[in-house]
């Protein structure tokens, strides 16, 4: 007598497909589904801060809670909270440490320090300005692979309550995350409400993203003395479409 | 019936060892007077004036002089105490005869209501009693109806009795030097389960947890909501202790709980659910585990002008949300480099950026607007003062650039995205 034999895929309970859209995206992008991960990338200036911005301001005027996991620590308050972001309903969560900070404590203190650079961005000129002494620092390079990031995903995921995760990849070196963080994070979205919001600066997440939207660099408005705005051309990827005729967003600093 | 001791003459202190001798049920007030509850003390030292005798005798072998009131309510009581003065014993449905006579600014009512029984030509206790119940009620309130009853001794409350502050910490003494976080949590564990059993049958929660770990170490945990669950309170302690293991081997813990009144949890039944604060706390504890203290929290803007001034707050999170309108123009975003890059500038015959070179950013500037000087704090020790631009390079990349006065170093302050 056999046992029957059944595949992993069928024991994990499956999302239907017409899952609940969110419109947190400007007109003309997709809306975002929900239990299901959507990937924003596109090169620098590019308007993903912008679309980001967009959508937790969307998502905390909903009144919903939102978590930002921040990888390069970039992410601004002052250019959020004037994009409408409520803040107090946003858990920041900056994967980027202030090495610089904790290594002029340490090195004024007279202590010696060594620094494992995961992420190889360590820049002695500004430590040096931010008052790190050089002399008494070791410094070990290696190459930055986000999953500090990712793990702060995960558990903002276990731990449920927040409608949109935003997880800010764009400046951290993410060539050497496995495929199989996003396969992991995606069954953590899955069967829940939530909504996972990647923002990259080269596509990643290939099958785990359920849409995709490229972003390009296109026209900035300069008037006189002023830098005013800039247009963004987004581009559904994912789902495919027959056309994919890019869509131009208009965002203004004021 | 209660007694009311109001001191006359003498040390204040003597008062509550003198109220002990009479009946552990006692309340006060302020600091000169004690509220005691005096029934079933009859078969010791007979009827309530040979009781209240009993107490002045007492009292005055102490080099204390009293002013002692019994009535069947406590606020009758404390009022004949206070203005009638030495010893004085109010039988039940007597008390408008006694109290009657005192003038109506000895009610303990708001200056509103003694301004407007004073118009009303209200100049004593018994005038007052004398008004139709409900007509009080009806223009003064519940509380009008509260100070007839009060003179005429109806209804009754409770004694507040004053407990001593109780201790809610625990130590132990450890046999053998602990090493191991495992072993030291199941000692926690218990001391913080008894605590915790200690403070529900109070009806208190944790407001905050410190704990010594002797010889070196200590923890300190503030909970921004208050919790009484043990298991939570462990699981935070047990995340502290791996984010900050203890240098030393631990031979003595002592557990101290702070105590606040518990939660009332009541929200909006349209408004979007809130986080438990609880597990948000441990998922908070999570995350600093792993990207570090400071790093995890709701940002809060500062009320300043320096460039990028904002603090995370880790105290108070998420309250139950509201259903607002965004904006309808989309806003340019900003993406700030921490630190800022150290940049080396060309610059051109206008002395406007030419040329850029730092880490990762590089390129002819293709357009620039600018400068904008900036300024301030310059009173405190975070003072800047610097120019900034906006600059467009030939990657089509927007970066907000920066010379430091002090320094006359440039630096790219971040991205325009």
């Amino acid at each position: 007598m056999s046992l029957p034999v059944r595949k992993l895929a069928d024991l994990i309970p499956r999302k239907p497909a017409a899952a609940a859209l969110c419109p947190y995206t400007p007109a003309g992008l997709p809306d975002l589904p929900e239990g299901a991960i959507t990937e924003i990338y596109g090169p620098r200036s590019s308007g993903r801060a912008t679309l980001l911005h967009a959508a937790l301001a969307a998502a905390t005027n909903a009144g919903e809670l939102c978590a930002l996991i921040d990888a390069a620590d970039a992410f601004d308050p002052c250019s959020a909270s004037h994009a409408g972001v409520h803040l107090n309903r946003l858990l920041w969560v900056r994967s980027h440490h202030d090495a610089h900070a904790a290594l002029a404590a340490a090195t004024n203190a007279g202590e010696l320090c060594a620094l494992i650079d995961a992420a190889d961005a360590f820049d002695p000129c500004s430590a040096s300005h931010a008052g790190v002494h050089l002399n008494r620092l070791l410094w070990v390079r290696s190459h930055h692979d986000a999953h500090d990031a990712l793990k702060a995903a995960d558990l903002v995921l276990h731990a449920g309550g927040f409608k949109l995760i935003a997880l800010d990849l764009c400046g951290a070196d993410t060539q050497r995350i496995p495929i199989s963080w996003w396969r992991r994070l995606r069954l953590a979205v899955e069967n829940t409400s939530s909504i996972l919001l990647v923002t990259t600066g080269a596509p990643l997440l290939r099958q785990a993203a359920t849409i995709q939207i490229a972003l390009e660099t296109h026209r900035a408005l300069w008037s006189g003395t002023l830098f005013e705005g800039a247009d963004i051309a987004a581009r559904q990827r994912k789902p495919m479409q027959i056309a994919p005729a890019p869509t131009i967003l208009h965002a203004r600093t004021k | 019936m209660y007694a009311c001791l109001a001191i006359q003459r003498g040390p204040v202190d003597a008062l509550p060892e003198i109220a002990a001798m009479f009946s552990p049920h006692l309340e006060r007030p302020s600091e000169d007077i004690a509220l005691i509850a005096v029934y079933g003390l009859e078969r010791l030292f007979g009827t309530y004036a040979h009781i209240a005798e009993t107490i002045e005798r007492e009292a005055a072998a102490r080099g204390l002089e009293l002013a002692i009131a019994i009535a069947s309510h406590p606020d009758t009581a404390m009022l004949a105490a206070r203005h009638i003065g030495g010893v004085v014993v109010i039988d039940p449905a007597t008390e408008l005869a006694v109290l009657g006579p005192l003038p109506i600014d000895v009610l303990p009512a708001s200056l509103d209501i003694l301004d407007t029984l004073m118009r009303w030509g209200v100049e004593t206790l018994a005038d007052f009693a004398a008004l139709p119940p409900l007509g009080v009620i009806e223009r003064l309130g519940e509380e009008g109806g509260r100070l007839q009853a009060l003179i005429e001794g109806r209804g009754a409350r409770p004694l507040r009795i004053a407990r001593p502050p109780e201790d809610y910490t625990a130590r132990i003494d450890l046999d053998e030097p602990l090493s191991q976080i495992e072993p030291l949590l199941f000692i926690v564990s218990g001391m913080v389960n008894d605590i915790v059993k200690r403070l529900a049958s109070h009806r208190l929660a944790v407001a905050a947890i410190k704990a010594s770990l002797a010889p070196l170490h200590e923890v300190r945990i503030s909970f921004p909501v208050p919790v009484d669950d043990p298991r939570t309170i462990l699981k935070q302690v047990h995340l502290e202790l791996e984010a900050h293991k203890p240098r030393r081997a631990i031979t003595a813990v002592a557990v101290e709980l702070k105590p606040t009144p518990p939660r009332p949890a009541q929200h909006g039944f349209f408004t979007p659910p809130a986080a438990e604060p609880a597990e948000l706390q441990t998922l908070l504890a999570r995350l600093r585990a792993i990207v570090g203290d400071d790093s995890a929290g709701a940002p809060e803007l500062l009320n300043t002008h320096r460039p990028d001034a904002w603090r995370l707050r880790s105290d108070v999170l998420f309250e139950p949300g509201k259903i607002t309108t965004a904006p309808a123009m989309t806003k340019v975003g900003f993406r700030y480099y921490r630190p800022a890059l150290a940049a080396s500038v060309a610059v051109n015959k206008e002395h406007r950026p030419a040329r850029v070179e730092a880490r990762g950013v590089r390129g002819a500037v293709t357009t620039s607007t600018g400068p904008w000087r900036s300024t301030g704090e310059w009173w405190t020790g975070t003072s800047w003062a610097r120019d900034e631009w906006d600059i467009a390079l030939d990657d089509g990349a927007r970066y907000r650039l920066y010379r430091e006065h002090n320094s006359n170093s440039w630096f790219v302050e971040g991205l325009y995205d």
